[in-house]
């Protein structure tokens, strides 16, 4: 009954909340705004609307300008997240499997070796790793890039699936065992299909990072026409002056896809986070 | 079909505890074989073994003959049912039911036909597309029984099937359960704590405790011939009623000495007790052996005591009545006591024991009031009280 009473307390939580969701929305209204306003405008006044739209600079940005078309690296980013994620979500299970089943002592060695790789910074060895990609031609073409993200993510990947294959009842695995099914046929029939939670959280995580990226991008692609949208982005930035418009409207185009791909898995990624299998 | 043998087996733990201890048992092919046996005494293991899901640490497990202690246990053909069912919770009924087939790499047409027969046997015909989280207990439980049956297995083992049923649907299940066994005529092991499960479905019934084999025997020679102290308390419910008495030389032969009374010794006892004379040794009766004074020969020997509860359950009348008399607290009967109800004991209070007789529902006793008891002097049984065996 309390709860559900409306009085002044309710209204000013509410304004409160919306004031707070407001603060959280403006760099999306400024992102919004900035890439339909005259360039110019952007310096003169960041905060009015615009005085005219344009989304001239959407197809301004699209055809592009140096080494990347926005096309082209919407398409080099889609390709490397993708793939990278793929790799990781069917190599980190399997891995993760093996650790969380295997005996206390062996499991618990691997866990921390993988855990280990989450907290030491891969930057210590990007030299050297530049140097090997280069002499196996893995800098500059989307295979290195994959490689490159699927060896720096497996830390992260691996102590999430163990986490929820640790709680998952081995009842299934010894069911489908008796039941006759191999190692493997268990594997991808009974387990992973309950790993359907973790995979989502996997996905979003290890996708977020590898789109977001700039650096490793900047470093192992820059000069070729695979270069990601974050570098994209960076070569609109000036050295005397920005396009932010430009800028504006490729940060647009690159927060859709992880938005709708957030938005769809949504729900499993809350129950990834949260764990348990509901039977 | 095929027969189970255990000769010698053992399991060990890295930890040093003894799951199963020196377990011999050959469970005949086709036979409905229990384990019983209180919460951790090793009867699940034991079937794990069978399975294949558990290591064997000692001794030699052989289904039809074959040495099977290193198979996997897809190599043993057998199918179990566990506790909780393990039904994949992302597959529908029909996959359930199906998977073992699919993993033996039978062909599509034939694993249809199979999955629809054994459906329709269960009553499953109509929830073939459903998921478990979306079935009943009941139904549930049978769609765990279709995914063992279906595959046409040599053994079932059956861990615990209808411990997670409500008490109606648990017996109606039991009578399933049987009369499938039944008809299909496959050699199975079920594990069950349940005493009354052990006694209405086995053919034989092997009784457990802390590993090692108890006793086996057809359900009413446990009831009515327990080997030990153990065995008579675990099996019967209500349990059997159990005094400390000592036998004595009276005038007219052996005597009983039982908390300050003396009752004769009836021809039917066990000679060997006159080896126990003077010794403390444990008698045990039989709730339904404890008799209203009316329904018994003039001769029985008697026990008088305070009635402190009566349970009318329709067909019959459970009496707890209140007797002068030591009980029996050995490790054996302390162990079932703390498995069923660990109150029982403490109820009766210091001398005395609180015994259960099961009278007809028309005889008419009152609470508070003193109740004489006869004692069928034929289903009188001994217990030596340092080892628990019977005196036979």
């Amino acid at each position: 009954m309390f709860l559900t009473r409306y009085t002044w307390r309710t209204g000013l939580r509410e304004v409160l909340l919306l004031l707070v969701a407001a603060v959280w929305w403006l760099p999306i209204y400024f992102l919004a705004v900035g890439s339909v306003k005259p360039n110019e405008q952007n310096f003169s006044s960041p905060f009015a609307l615009p005085s005219r739209i344009d989304f001239g600079v959407y197809s301004q940005a699209w055809k592009g300008s140096g080494n990347g078309t926005l096309g082209r690296s919407l398409e080099s980013s889609l390709i490397i997240t993708i793939a990278s994620i793929v790799a990781l979500i069917v190599l980190g299970s399997l891995a993760a499997y093996v650790v969380a089943r295997a005996s206390n002592r062996l499991g618990n060695g691997l866990y921390l070796l993988f855990v280990l790789g989450i907290i030491l910074p891969f930057q210590l060895a990007i030299i050297p790793t530049y140097s090997a990609f280069r002499h196996i031609h893995l800098v500059g073409n989307y295979a290195g890039m994959v490689v490159l993200w699927t060896g720096l993510l497996m830390p992260l990947t691996v102590f999430l699936y163990t986490g929820f294959i640790r709680a998952l009842p081995r009842d299934y695995e010894e069911a489908a065992r008796v039941d006759g099914a191999t190692r493997m046929r268990t594997f991808v029939r009974v387990v992973f299909p309950l790993l359907r939670p973790v995979t989502g959280t996997v996905a979003i995580l290890t996708g977020l990072i590898v789109w977001n990226d700039f650096f490793l991008s900047l470093v192992f692609l820059s000069g070729t026409k695979n270069v990601t949208l974050p570098v994209t982005v960076y070569s609109y930035v000036g050295v005397y002056a920005a396009q932010w418009n430009l800028i504006f409207a490729t940060v647009v185009v690159s927060v859709v896809p992880m938005l709708a791909f957030y938005l769809f898995a949504q729900k499993n990624l809350i129950r990834g986070f949260t764990g348990g299998i509901k039977t | 079909m095929a027969s189970v043998t255990f000769s010698g087996v053992d399991k060990t733990y890295p930890d040093g505890t003894r799951a199963v201890d020196q377990f011999n048992l050959e469970v005949e092919d086709g036979e409905f074989m229990i384990f019983v046996g209180p919460s951790g005494c090793g009867k699940t293991t034991a079937l794990r073994m069978v399975a294949g899901l558990e290591d064997i640490t000692g001794g030699e497990l052989r289904i039809d003959g074959v040495r099977v202690n290193d198979l996997d246990p897809r190599e043993r053909d057998v199918a179990m049912v566990f506790q909780n069912y393990a039904l994949y919770p992302h597959m529908s009924v029909y996959d359930n039911i199906a998977f073992p087939l699919a993993s033996q790499g039978i062909r599509k047409s034939e694993i249809r036909e199979r999955v629809t027969k054994t459906a329709a046997l269960l009553g499953l015909d109509e929830h073939l597309k459903r998921r478990p989280r979306n079935l009943s207990g009941g139904q549930r439980q049978r769609v765990a029984m279709g995914r063992a049956i279906v595959r046409q297995p040599r053994v079932f083992l059956m861990d615990e099937p209808l411990s997670n049923l409500d008490a109606k649907l648990r017996v109606q299940m039991r009578a399933e359960i049987s009369g499938l066994q039944q008809e299909l005529g496959v050699t199975t092991i079920y594990v069950t704590h349940d005493q009354v499960e052990a006694m209405t479905m086995g053919d034989r019934i092997a009784v457990l405790r802390k590993g090692v084999l108890q006793q086996l025997g057809r359900p009413e020679d446990l009831y009515d011939h327990p080997a030990n102290l153990f065995v008579a308390t675990f099996v019967g419910s209500p349990a059997m009623n159990l005094f400390e008495v000592s036998p004595v030389e009276g005038e007219n032969g052996l005597e009983l000495r039982i908390g300050g009374r003396r009752i004769a010794v009836p021809p039917e006892a066990p000679a060997a007790l006159r080896e126990h004379i003077g010794r403390r040794i444990a008698l045990g009766i039989r709730p339904e052996h404890l008799l209203h004074p009316r329904r018994a020969d003039d001769s029985a020997p008697r026990l008088s005591g305070e009635v402190t509860l009566v349970e009318m359950l329709g067909f019959e009348r459970l009496v707890h009545i209140r007797l002068r008399a030591t009980p029996i607290l050995t490790e054996d009967v302390l162990e079932v006591a703390r498995d069923i109800d660990a109150g029982t004991l403490d109820r009766a209070g210091e001398g005395h024991v609180m015994a259960v007789a099961r009278f007809d529902p028309d005889v008419d006793v009152a609470v508070n009031s003193t109740q004489d008891v006869a004692l069928r002097p034929e289903k009188m049984l001994f217990f030596e009280l340092e080892s628990g065996r019977a005196i036979v």
